[in-house]
């Protein structure tokens, strides 16, 4: 108990943009934010793997308009390391960007499971949640990028 | 029996040069084909993080011919063509002799016409006129644009196919043409591997997925270096490479040029990530044991291995990792090459330059260097890898490609006049 205690202490002493990129990270994993402490891990606690890492900073590039280099990516090995990174970067003056990182990935999928079951299922699909989250993980990606129009399209990664 | 395979016609597009005499010469010297990424009209190179590339300089279309085949599609399959009409003069076949339906034409190709596809895209936003996209586009963006050229160039009839899998595309397009021989369903196949898609969209998209190197971008020539401790990522290149494959019988009645058989294929998938290989290199091990196994030749056997090996971090170690599960004391004898080193990751052409670098190889005697490879890292060294020319006897080669979507391609080539004689000797 106190060590959840302690820890709590310290996800709470994030800055403002910490709490932000722990909030990407969970929307990222789908997982609840104060599950993710700094001292996280991103590949041995968390199970990011190369790509993920990848794509996890390219949000955050995007959305705190930052460029990080490759020569930077061995420093950014957990949380902590990414909030210092960010907040050494970005005046703490800046608002923290309105939308989570995540979640322009996440209106992606919810758009493209639309598109999917517009697509695909003609009749009523409401009910049917399990089929809409199969979906999303394979196969509808390519048929609904065809449609996706040019600005729509540049938040994609694939 | 299903009859055997050789190769009678080599052809090369490449960052070191047009024709396979002048890129083999340039092999041999270790000369690198990386320089700076020239800008993309108004996209300067600085706008990306890694700014270096094989580039293949002064290519003129109209060296594939002026039957004005090579305006009608892009970059990649002028190079194709170019390739191929090599290889074809270089074998020595007369295709107007042969019988149309007996001739094929196999094509990998990872990346395709994205030259033309973001030319038009990028105008059709522009403009906002559809009628502006030009009638060639769809033609020439097809995936099989190359394939079809090629048949129209050369009245090839034969079974005509494309094949894409990234990296590894034009390994299976010579394994699928070694198949469909067998099969008798061919005489002869013009195998060729083509990409060139150095664009401004494909190349951010290497960059943004952080595969390409960027730490020696003021050092274009030192940038790949695949095995070395300070390797930190791929080369973009582009490129094409062509074979001629035929049956030992059809050869013979030729009197062609006998360059090698092509002995075994194998093709898998690791079903494991879209970009990472499994990393204890068992798939990879798999892969090789197969094509062996199709060659029915045994490791032992093997004397030299022209890699994969494109300058990642993890690709490096993984195939030496499997290279070391199927030779285990064998690996300390092998020949290992990194033809990346000179001319970056040809992306779909890969697989055919790596072919014809093995039968090269394997007609000279000579490993070219793996250049920039000063500091050997222990997690992928080999005794046979060697920054300098390597000469000795090559009687079994193999090519490996992996790519992107956990795949894996591996072809075995055999030293034709040796078949038999020195077999009994290697088994003791």
């Amino acid at each position: 108990m106190t060590q959840t205690g302690k820890k709590k202490t310290r996800t709470t002493a994030l800055s403002p943009s910490g709490r932000h990129i722990q909030e990407a990270l969970a929307t990222f994993l789908r997982r609840e934010p104060s599950t993710i402490k700094p001292e996280h891990h991103l590949r041995e606690d968390l199970g990011l793997d190369s790509l993920m890492t990848f794509e996890l900073l390219y949000e955050l590039e995007k959305a705190f308009d930052l460029e990080i280099p490759n020569e930077d990516l061995p420093g950014l090995q957990t949380l902590a390391d990414i909030v210092s990174y960010v907040d050494a970067r970005v005046p703490s003056s800046m608002p923290a960007p309105k939308s989570a990182p995540g979640a322009s990935r996440s209106r992606e999928k919810s758009r493209r499971q639309k598109a999917m079951t517009a697509s695909t299922k003609p009749a009523p699909v409401k009910s049917k949640p399990k089929a809409v989250a199969k979906g999303k993980k394979s196969g509808p990606e390519s048929t609904t990028k065809k449609r996706a129009t040019p600005a729509k399209a540049k938040g994609k990664k694939r | 029996m299903a009859p055997t395979v050789v190769v009678t016609g080599l052809g090369i597009v490449s960052p070191i040069g047009i024709g396979v005499g002048e890129f083999w010469k340039n092999a041999i010297a270790g000369r690198s084909g990386i320089t700076k990424l020239q800008s993309f009209e108004n996209l300067p190179a600085e706008t990306y993080r890694s700014r270096i590339a094989g580039q293949v300089p002064d290519f003129n279309p109209q060296a594939c011919g002026n039957d004005g085949l090579a305006s009608r599609v892009d970059r990649y399959a002028q190079f194709g063509l170019a390739a191929a009409r090599e290889a074809i003069t270089d074998a020595g076949i007369r295709p107007e002799t042969e019988s149309p339906e007996r001739v094929g034409v196999m094509v990998g190709a990872g990346m395709g016409g994205m030259p033309i596809a973001e030319r038009e895209l990028s105008q059709l936003y522009e403009t906002k006129k559809p009628s502006r996209v030009h009638p060639s586009f769809i033609p020439t963006i097809t995936l099989n644009s190359a394939s079809g050229i090629l048949a129209l160039a050369f009245g090839a009839k034969g079974p005509n196919l494309t094949i894409s899998t990234a990296c590894s595309s034009s390994v299976h397009a010579i394994g699928q043409a070694l198949n469909t021989i067998r099969s008798g369903k061919a005489d002869v196949i013009i195998a060729v591997g083509a990409d060139a898609s150095i664009t401004p969209l494909v190349f951010a998209g290497f960059c943004s997925l952080r595969a390409l190197s960027s730490k020696y971008n003021e050092t274009p020539t030192h940038a790949s270096r695949p095995f070395d401790r300070g390797r930190d990522g791929f080369v973009m290149g582009e490129g094409a490479g062509a074979l001629i494959l035929e049956t030992l019988q059809h050869a013979k009645r030729r009197n062609a040029r006998i360059y090698g058989e092509v002995a075994g294929y194998a093709s898998t998938s690791e079903a494991h990530h879209m970009v990472v290989p499994r990393e204890d290199g068992t798939d990879i091990a798999k892969t090789m044991t197969l094509a062996l196994d199709d060659a029915k030749l045994r490791p032992a056997q093997v004397d030299y291995v022209n890699a994969h090996a494109t300058s990642t971090m993890i690709g490096d170690e993984v195939e030496i990792r499997g290279i070391r599960q199927v030779f285990k004391r064998r690996g300390d004898k092998l020949f290992v090459n990194a033809t990346k080193s000179l001319i970056g990751h040809t992306l779909g052409a890969a697989g055919a330059i790596g072919a014809v670098t093995a039968l090269m190889t394997m007609n000279t005697d000579l490993m070219h260097p793996t250049v920039n490879y000063e500091n050997p890292d222990p997690e992928c060294q080999l005794p046979g890898i060697s920054s300098s020319v390597q000469q000795g006897r090559v009687n079994v080669a193999m090519a490996n490609a992996f790519g992107f979507g956990s795949n894996n391609g591996v072809l075995v080539f055999r030293r034709f006049a040796t078949r038999q004689p020195r077999s009994s000797r290697q088994r003791g």
